[in-house]
């Protein structure tokens, strides 16, 4: 079951006519490239960005950085149409996995949805246009087989599952009507160009260094999922099993709501090892390297609220460097620091991710993506003869000079547990200056990472120093500082943000009389509670999406059993322990509120629902505390609807700013 | 005939796989708030916000004998003899509707919203948010019931919302007559101290 909430109505009551001095819009634009493919030759570089007129599809020369636009997806298709994945196949054609929501059925939203292969051919010549070819056979691309000249590998699943090599130059351009002496897709779908089989559907393919299948994931004629490795002469050998019954939840899977299915994604260094992901999360956040002979497992990366929809390996297919992310409404590639999330012992070094995507074939030119806490993600190409380094493209492109933030990342000692933090500085120097402490959402499973984070950055460039705490039930540094957050909720969490705030109020860089605390989801509730339990700390607080009744939001109708044995594992049970998460509840606290307080809510919040902020207001207002709010029509949890993320960082730090 | 044959064993079939508590469903239908008449003895009115979309969405539900089971947890949960109600959801607008009830719990067990061929039902039976309670002579504002208009062949949109401190105002403004016969009551089935919370500061202002 999938849950939403309908519009009620639309509560417009205050608003700040001030704004911040540095504009948001810097910050939060959703303009950039994000994704980025090193042609086999190094001489191309094929980008995606996004831009005020869609998705664009570009290429530009390594050497010169000459831009040569190859699809506009707003010219190409008047359906809503998004680019997932592109991919070298040779120097000439890009491969490009492509989806478009088209009319169907009405408001039966999954009969609209297609996906097909593009191949896009790169102009040779000055005047010349770009091709667009597609595959019309039902499959997709399982290897571009890069350093091979036209060819690519495509699978084809049905009772019988099977991979071709198929050749780019043999197909025709995208909805050109054939006529009657062209074959669909070249007449290429038969047995010599066949090169793995398997009995049974296949769901995903494994390609080795060699370009060949090596293993693959496929449903077998009983009621299984295997996976199954394959030999030079295509012997299949079973490597690991699943009951399908229990993959789709049909016969007592439902029962066990702790289970996990972790399904391969991507192979590792060996025919054994796989990368993984739980297919039995609500959404797929979380790596795991699984070796599927031993049992042995491990989790590689998460992401807090974000769905994992791809693995982007090295170049050697043996190790996991980055993933593909649903964020924001659009895929993202998120690049992974190979030295892990763990807090480094030197106090003041600068966050640097630099992470190599891919290298030409002569191994002369390699693509780079290189991010620092203070310099948005940009794609690099360095010579290796010149040793010259060029910016090709950038996340931020209104953000290109490095920005003047200056980071600390220390820990501070609470009951036992060294809880780490990260505090941005708007400049190296500075004294005195007014602090906004910021705690995450989740509570539990999320981390604040080191790197280029915009939100931050924006509080930064408006004069604040910024510290985020990753207290206990934070990921991303061990499991035993995450767990020691269960049940936590609104105790030692609170404790953890608070002993923070003490020792970075002692620093001469700080101003201890200057201190607001602003939060989104859990972090709102954070801040809304320690600003009623400590207002000798917290001169002012921001209630971004936040939890203010935590039996309300423990019975919310938007989760599912498993999410619900979760919460009662991790939060509370609202029947058995309904007194002590009222207590917790900022709601039934707010007569002791003496600061200014600022409500922000999307009214579409399916997370936390606008009933916490509408029951906060009618609280704080039965008590004559004063406070500001708005709710945001259109926008749920994310503050994803037209450019409310800009308002809302602009509202808050404006409030912030006027109470200091 | 071949077909009439084949139309009618289906229904047979269907006959004989309905569970007892179906076949003998009261069928009821929300009325307009202007429209509602005066309680009987016992009798609160449950308010509902729909907000529906489909052909002939409808609900059941059935009175709580013991509360103190957790559907959750999928223990046996005492139904009223009394059996299971349909109220169908068919109106001409969304917005308030009230429907007098005898004071009680209640379980609101199936929601039906058949889209074309697509039948669609979700089981509501064990999940405690699909709950609402009856206070005589109150008007009980259970939430906002959503059935959204867009859904995929697997699956549909359904929620019942707790929005007590989202509409207090609108209803106070809206259903000021009504109010002032049965005054309003957060009618929701679970434990929620929120509506009593404000009641005692507002008293004690």
């Amino acid at each position: 079951m999938m849950f939403r909430v309908a519009l009620l109505l639309i509560l417009l009551v205050t608003s700040h006519t001030t704004s911040a001095k540095t504009p948001a819009e810097k910050f939060f634009s959703k303009h950039g490239t994000f994704s980025a493919s090193l042609s086999p030759d190094g001489k191309q570089v094929a980008l995606i960005e996004n831009s005020s007129e869609g998705q664009k599809l570009y290429t530009k020369s390594s050497a010169s950085g000459k831009r040569i636009d190859l699809l506009n997806l707003a010219d190409f298709t008047e359906n809503n149409a998004q680019i997932r994945k592109q991919v070298w196949i040779d120097n000439k054609r890009i491969a490009v996995q492509f989806t478009e929501i088209k009319k169907g059925v009405k408001t039966l939203l999954d009969t609209k949805g297609t996906s097909y292969l593009l191949i896009v051919e790169v102009p040779q010549k000055a005047g010349q246009t770009a091709v667009i070819k597609s595959v019309r056979t039902k499959g997709w691309l399982i290897d571009p087989l890069a350093n091979e000249e036209d060819k690519f590998l495509y699978a084809k699943s049905g009772i019988y599952s099977k991979v071709y090599q198929i050749k780019p130059s043999q197909l025709s351009p995208h909805k050109k009507k054939l006529n009657k002496l062209m074959r669909k897709d070249g007449g290429q779908f038969v047995k010599k160009n066949e090169r793995a089989s398997v009995s049974g559907y296949a769901t995903h393919w494994f390609i080795n260094r060699q370009g060949e299948a090596a293993a693959v994931l496929y449903f077998s004629s009983g009621k299984s999922m295997l996976l199954s490795r394959l030999s030079d002469n295509q012997e299949v050998t079973e490597l690991k099993r699943w009951d399908r019954d229990k993959i789709f939840g049909n016969e007592g899977a439902e029962k066990d709501l702790t289970r996990q299915l972790m399904l391969p994604v991507a192979m590792g260094e060996n025919e054994e090892t796989y990368y993984c992901l739980d297919f039995a999360e609500e959404k797929e956040r979380t790596v795991y390297k699984v070796n599927f002979k031993t049992g042995k497992s491990e989790v590689i990366y998460k992401t807090d609220q974000y769905e994992i929809i791809e693995l982007i390996m090295s170049e050697q297919r043996d190790s996991l460097i980055g993933v593909k992310l649903l964020k924001d409404g659009g895929i993202e590639n998120a690049y992974l620091d190979t030295d892990g999330a763990t807090t480094k012992s030197s106090s003041t070094h600068i966050a640097d991710l630099h992470q190599t995507i891919a290298t030409s074939q002569d191994k002369k030119v390699s693509l780079i993506y290189s991010e620092q806490h203070n310099q948005p993600g940009k794609f690099l190409i360095k010579n290796q003869n010149s040793e010259k380094t060029e910016v090709i493209a950038r996340r931020y492109p209104q953000l290109k000079d490095r920005l003047t933030t200056h980071q600390i990342e220390s820990s501070v000692l609470v009951e036992g547990m060294e809880i780490p933090y990260i505090l941005t500085l708007p400049e190296k120097g500075k004294k005195n200056l007014p602090l906004i402490v910021y705690p995450h959402g989740g509570p539990i499973g999320v981390f604040d990472h080191r790197y280029f984070e915009a939100s931050t950055q924006y509080m930064a460039a408006n004069g604040f120093a910024v510290l985020r705490v990753n207290y206990r039930g934070s990921s991303g540094h061990g499991i035993a500082l995450e767990e020691a957050g269960k049940k936590q909720w609104g105790k030692l969490i609170l404790k953890d943000i608070l002993e923070a705030t003490k020792k970075v109020s002692k620093l001469d860089e700080i101003n201890p009389r200057k201190v607001c605390i602003f939060g989104i989801s859990y972090g709102g509730y954070a801040a809304t509670m320690l600003s009623i339990k400590h207002p000798e700390i917290y001169r002012c607080a921001v209630n971004v999406a936040g939890v203010s009744d935590v039996n309300l939001y423990l019975n919310t109708p938007y989760r599912s059993d498993r999410q619900d044995t979760w919460m009662k594992e991790y939060i509370g049970d609202t029947e058995k322990e309904y007194e002590s998460l009222k207590k917790i509840s900022p709601l039934y606290s707010v007569r002791k509120l003496q600061r200014p307080l600022l409500i922000l809510h999307g009214m579409q919040d399916e997370v936390v629902d606008v009933e916490h902020a509408f029951r906060l207001k009618l609280m704080l207002e039965k008590h004559n505390k004063p406070f500001e709010w708005h709710i945001f029509p259109d926008s749920g949890h994310n503050f994803l609807a037209n450019n409310d993320t800009q308002v809302m960082y602009s509202k808050a730090v404006t409030f912030i700013d006027t109470q200091l | 005939m071949k077909g009439i044959y084949i139309k009618s064993g289906l229904i047979s079939l269907a006959l004989l796989l309905t569970p007892p508590g179906v076949l003998s469903a009261v069928k009821q239908k929300l009325i307009k708030p202007e429209n509602l008449e005066a309680l009987p003895n016992g009798y609160g009115y449950l308010l509902i916000d729909v907000d529906v979309a489909g052909i002939a969405p409808s609900f059941s539900y059935v009175k709580v004998k013991s509360s103190k089971k957790n559907p959750r947890k999928k223990k046996k949960v005492k139904y009223s003899k009394n059996g299971t109600h349909v109220v169908t959801l068919k109106h001409s607008e969304n917005g308030l509707y009230a429907l007098p009830m005898p004071a009680g719990t209640y379980q609101i067990t199936q929601i039906n919203a058949p889209f074309f061929d697509l039948p669609y039902k979700l089981d509501t039976s064990t999940k405690n948010e699909w709950r609402f309670k009856i206070e005589a002579g109150k008007t009980n504002f259970a939430g906002h019931l959503s059935i959204k208009k867009e859904r995929s062949t697997r699956y549909l949109d359904v929620n019942l919302i707790n929005r007590f401190a989202t509409e207090k105002e609108r209803l106070e403004n809206t259903l000021q007559q009504l109010l002032s016969l049965a005054p309003l009551a957060h009618g929701v089935g679970v434990r929620d101290d929120f509506a009593q919370a404000l009641a005692e500061k507002e008293s004690s202002r």
